[in-house]
């Protein structure tokens, strides 16, 4: 396969809009404009932007509690997500749900969960649902090292090997489970080693390098489309910031030093991507530095659209709850 | 007393090709196995100093649990931990502190990092990648008494080495990298997830050796011209070359059409421009060249050295008769 220079460009686009909107909620959460939990995904871009970029709108995927990157990586719109982590009508959930629910079907968007491994049998169910309709969509999810030891993980990769669905799923070693090092608690020293356990092909991938997680991606959804069953692919990455906004008593140096985050941060995806296009003279410095500026920009619309947005009513509270009208068995 | 390094690459044998080719999984606790097994035939040598590459993954922690009171354990200071770049600076480390020998788990591309850096520190290259012309497929624990028997000889260690070949790529006159194995210029215009596996990318190939049985770009050599033990080989791939099928990755027997073939002397240097794509080094893409580049290629025969480790093990029998 060749990578188009529209596609180099887009990876760019859509990895300074998660560095910059992550960037914009941490600085507003500090200031208090909303509350509750959010997990920011910064240093991990290249996964979700790499797998995305190589997927249609008509493929799902579900995400985690990490999951701001992932429906801005598949197209969401940047003003519902913001104005859902602001808890406003305006957000995809009529701002019920907060960070880690930001579901858009209209572009493959099932959602996220703050249950750690929830998502993968949810994203394993619309793989069933591809093959049960004949259609021929794939169903991606993304979950992280501490998930992989999820029971519900190993179910869903077993079912998804023995009925051959077309579901890939996108381990984000992060090597943290909030402060356990996946050292310490996966028994494997890579989550792709299991891949053959569930007889399905297992691949590590270098997770700060947004083309190699397209072109892995792009291998798993042709193997996916063609009936040939699921794909586990393991982004090797890292978490630049703390587990979560909020949880402040649990600090950096705790459990991790600073020598290593900064030597993984002289690995950051958009630096190194960036080097990567101006290099093929696909786009000069002040283009990239364009792209950055306008993606500021447009973040700086969208909190502006959440803060103007109103609160749900708490007469409204039960009005998502069901489907209207409930499909019948 | 012999001092013994020990390079084991915990990513070896994962990347894509196990999606898009057959590609075989060896986890993690089997190069921990392996470790182990090579320190039991060192052992019955007396052989008792070693200097480990650290890695997350624990790679050498049966050789710490099983072996604590009877070697010296030391961990070279990489200062960090995966990738790449620590193969090259635990290279360098072992060349510094002049090692008697280095054990290799890794592929083609693993050995071809560690040989960048080690002047003439003899390797035991043992295979735990994807494509392995370079690295044996031989027990470890064999392998481990044959280095012991090698490390204690007094002289004439000469006679128990094999010289390999290598191949340099200089791009614009600058030294660039080099090749164990096989060096191939691609037409996929990104590094990516950087092996090779697509026939229909190819543009030319240069080999050090090709067998038979080998896997990998470099059995495409063997269809086409015998291994001369002297000579480098180039290839050039075109729509109205010859056809021929080759077993490119494990399980992925590609058809290709190959419109010239021809033996490289050593030190030729064979300039190659206007072309445009990338680079793969042992199999793997690395580096990204532009039209406005000028490549030089040539064949090499100074390359590092291996123990003979069928010769030493023959010898060590011998000598217990």
């Amino acid at each position: 396969m060749e990578l188009t220079k529209e596609t180099q460009i887009h990876m760019l686009k859509r990895m300074w809009t998660i560095r910059n909107f992550e960037i914009k909620v941490m600085e507003v959460h500090k200031a208090g404009e909303f509350v509750g939990p959010a997990h920011p995904y910064i240093g991990e871009e290249a996964v979700a932007v790499g797998v995305c970029s190589a997927l249609k709108d008509t493929d799902y995927i579900a995400g985690n509690h990490r999951s701001h990157g992932h429906p801005l990586a598949k197209g969401g719109s940047i003003k519902k997500a913001m104005a859902e982590i602001y808890g406003k009508v305006d957000g995809y959930c009529n701002g019920n749900g907060g960070s880690m629910h930001l579901a858009d079907f209209s572009v493959g968007i099932l959602g996220e969960s703050g249950i750690v491994a929830s998502s993968v049998p949810v994203a394993t169910g619309a793989g069933l649902a591809s093959k049960l309709r004949k259609k021929d969509f794939v169903s991606v999810v993304f979950f992280g090292d501490g998930a992989s030891n999820q029971g519900a993980c190993h179910e869903s990769m077993n079912l998804a090997s023995i009925w051959k669905l077309p579901v890939i799923f996108v381990c984000e070693n992060n090597q943290f489970a909030i402060t356990t090092s996946y050292q310490d608690s996966v028994a494997v020293d890579n989550v792709s080693d299991r891949a053959p356990a569930y007889n399905m092909p297992g691949v590590l991938v270098d997770g700060q390098n947004v083309e190699a997680m397209h072109e892995a991606t792009a291998e798993a959804v042709k193997r996916a489309r063609n009936g040939d069953g699921p794909t586990l692919i393991e982004g090797l990455t890292y978490r630049f910031e703390d587990h979560s906004l909020g949880l402040g008593r649990v600090t950096k140096g705790e459990y991790r030093s600073q020598e290593e985050i900064d030597k993984w941060k002289e690995r950051d995806p958009i630096d190194i991507h960036t080097k990567k296009l101006i290099e093929r003279g696909t786009l000069s410095e002040s283009e990239c530095k364009e792209i950055e500026n306008n993606s500021i920009e447009e973040i700086e619309e969208a909190v502006n659209f959440a803060r103007n947005s109103e609160f749900p009513k708490p007469e409204n509270l039960f009005d998502s709850m069901w489907a209207n009208p409930i499909p019948k068995p | 007393m012999a001092k013994i390094g020990v390079i084991a690459n915990p990513s070896a044998g994962k990347d894509i090709r196990r999606l898009v080719a057959s590609g075989r999984l060896i986890s993690n606790q089997e190069k921990a196995n392996i470790i182990s097994r090579f320190i039991s035939g060192l052992l019955s040598k007396g052989v008792r100093d070693f200097y480990f590459m650290p890695d997350k993954s624990g790679l050498c922690k049966p050789a710490i649990e099983n072996y604590r009171d009877q070697i010296n354990i030391n961990f070279l200071d990489t200062k960090f931990y995966d990738g790449p770049e620590q193969t090259l600076i635990a290279a360098s480390l072992l060349n510094d502190i002049k090692c008697d020998c280095i054990l290799v788990l890794g592929g083609d591309g693993t050995n071809r990092l560690v040989a960048k850096k080690i002047n003439k520190i003899p390797l035991i290259p043992i295979s735990t990648g994807t494509n392995n012309a370079f690295p044996l497929m031989i027990d470890p624990t064999i392998a481990g008494i044959a280095t012991g028997f090698f490390v204690n000889l007094l002289r004439g260690k000469k006679k128990y080495l094999i010289r390999n070949p290598y191949i340099s790529v200089k791009v614009d006159e600058n030294e660039k990298d080099i090749a164990l194995i096989d060096l191939a210029i691609s037409k996929q215009n990104f590094v990516g997830s950087k092996a090779i596996w697509d026939p229909e990318m190819l543009e030319e190939l240069f080999l050090t050796k090709s067998s038979p049985l080998s896997i990998g770009l470099s059995s495409i050599g063997s269809r086409v011209l015998s291994t001369n033990k002297n000579k480098g080989l180039r290839i050039i791939f075109g729509q109205q070359g010859k056809l021929i099928y080759a077993p490119i990755a494990p399980g992925l027997i590609s058809t290709l059409k190959v419109k010239h073939w021809s033996y490289m002397n050593p030190d030729e240097i064979i300039k190659i421009e206007k072309l445009s794509g990338t680079i793969a080094l042992d199999g793997e893409r690395e580096i990204e060249i532009f039209g406005n580049n000028k490549i030089e290629i040539s064949y090499k025969k100074s390359g590092p050295y291996i123990i003979d480790i069928i010769k030493s093990i023959k010898q060590d029998n011998l000598s217990q008769n």
